[in-house]
């Protein structure tokens, strides 16, 4: 399977391709991992669920500029490098993909030293975005994770046209601000 | 940006993302120094957005794996029934009549053994200082190069792996990339020497047929088949010793597949 075929799937909706990819790469790169690694069966399958989220945000965030290398060998790098990064950085080294997953937020949240604290926050704002409920959080998501135009937000969500959904999401953010402010308020 | 309305911020913020997708965005917004509360604001929403939409993905991935492991379940269930235990057997001993079969088909794997040889060391680990004040680190990598080249010519491939992976990045020569490629490839880590050799054939004059030849083996050993031909069929085309390698290499593919 080559990249360009899975970029190709990714853009034209057909995101179910990651689910093939992860079925297919799965145990290979468990065993790879843990004979080349020397990690635990369950932190290479965190680490490869992690690096399948990184291919498809490379994907939607036109990231990749090379198309010659196949899906695997992309992957498997991408978890390589991330394991060589953890390493590196961490002397108690943390494989888990909730853990991962948050490296950005981490990084913003920077201000505070607390580590509990960061964790704590993140947990409750996460809460307040799932209270949004849809479908102000399908389109929250559909604009700034999936990187869709909002063309093609109109299509997937039946709008009248593009005015409509950038009203709609325009609303979800105001109202998912108030619900911030009050969350960080009543602390 | 004084007085700008929330709408107005949105957009801004909008149109900056898509111009600086990601990493690039969290410079040019959290380094401003009139940096607002919607900014901060946006921000924060995006990235959490940004983490819920992971976590959808990750929650898909714990379901693929949870069916994945209902699969195995039940195989094992069709395995422990008497109908397979005869399949099984009767399986067996179709292969046992292929091995004693005079011609039979090799995977890439197969002709991968049969083509690959590790490069003979021609490189040795030497390494001179021009830094009198990073003497002694000279020293420790001048060291850990004679152990690795020793340990590739002993054919200990992991513990020369395991000492040019000790080797700072800006240390370490083509040919050291090179030999480390190969050491990978004779490990079986076939993923680790196809991204050595991937990036060898772009910088690597001197090197650069040699590692051409060594990926179309590294994509044969990682089962695939069509890129590791794409390789021999450029090779082919070169003036060298592996163009006449290629031509054999395509010939037996072409055949045993």
């Amino acid at each position: 399977m080559d990249i360009r075929y899975v970029y190709d799937s990714i853009h034209d909706g057909k995101d179910e391709i990651l689910d093939k990819i992860y079925k297919k790469y799965r145990n290979d790169f468990i065993h790879w991992a843990m004979q080349r690694y020397n990690i635990s069966e369950h932190d290479a399958k965190d680490v490869f669920q992690f690096s399948v989220i990184k291919l498809y945000e490379n994907i939607v965030n036109r990231r990749i500029n090379e198309f010659k290398a196949s899906v695997k060998t992309y992957v498997f790098a991408i978890a390589k490098n991330k394991i060589s990064e953890i390493r590196k950085r961490n002397a108690k080294w943390v494989f888990q993909a909730d853990e991962l997953i948050k490296d950005d937020l981490y990084e913003l949240l920077d201000w505070h030293a607390e580590e509990n604290y960061k964790n704590d926050l993140i947990n409750r704002l996460n809460e307040v975005l799932n209270r949004l409920g849809k479908p102000c959080s399908e389109i929250l998501k559909l604009f700034y994770y999936h990187n869709q135009s909002l063309h093609q937000m109109a299509e997937i969500l039946s709008y009248k046209n593009v005015d409509s959904v950038k009203t709609q999401k325009y609303k979800c953010l105001s109202r998912l601000r108030k619900m911030f402010d009050n969350e960080i308020k009543g602390e | 940006m004084g007085g700008e309305s929330f709408e107005e911020s949105v957009n801004r913020f909008d149109e900056a993302l898509k111009k600086f997708r990601d990493e690039e965005i969290k410079f040019r917004i959290i380094h401003k120094s009139d940096l607002n509360h919607d900014d901060h604001y946006l921000m924060l929403s995006y990235e959490l957005i940004k983490y819920a939409g992971r976590i959808d993905l990750l929650n898909r991935f714990r379901e693929t794996d949870q069916s994945m492991s209902e699969g195995t379940t039940l195989k094992s269930k069709l395995f422990s029934s008497w109908f397979f235990r005869i399949a099984a057997l009767a399986f067996l001993a179709f292969l046992i009549g292929q091995i004693f079969t005079p011609v039979r088909e090799d995977g890439s794997i197969n002709v991968f053994e049969q083509f690959f040889e590790p490069y003979v060391n021609v490189a040795y680990g030497t390494y001179r200082s021009t830094d009198e004040k990073n003497a002694l680190q000279d020293d420790e990598i001048r060291l850990l190069k004679r152990k690795a080249y020793h340990a590739y010519d002993k054919a200990d491939y992991r513990q020369c792996i395991l000492d040019f992976e000790k080797i700072p990045e800006d240390k370490k020569t083509l040919a050291d990339y090179f030999f480390a490629g190969n050491a990978y490839l004779a490990m079986g880590d076939a993923v680790s020497a196809i991204a050595i050799f991937e990036k060898l054939k772009e910088v690597d004059d001197v090197f650069k047929n040699q590692s051409l030849w060594y990926l179309g083996l590294a994509y044969l050993k990682s089962g695939e088949k069509k890129y590791a031909i794409e390789v021999f069929e450029e090779l082919k085309s070169s003036k060298s010793v592996y163009s006449n390698k290629s031509r054999e290499i395509l010939n037996y593919l072409e055949k045993s597949f």
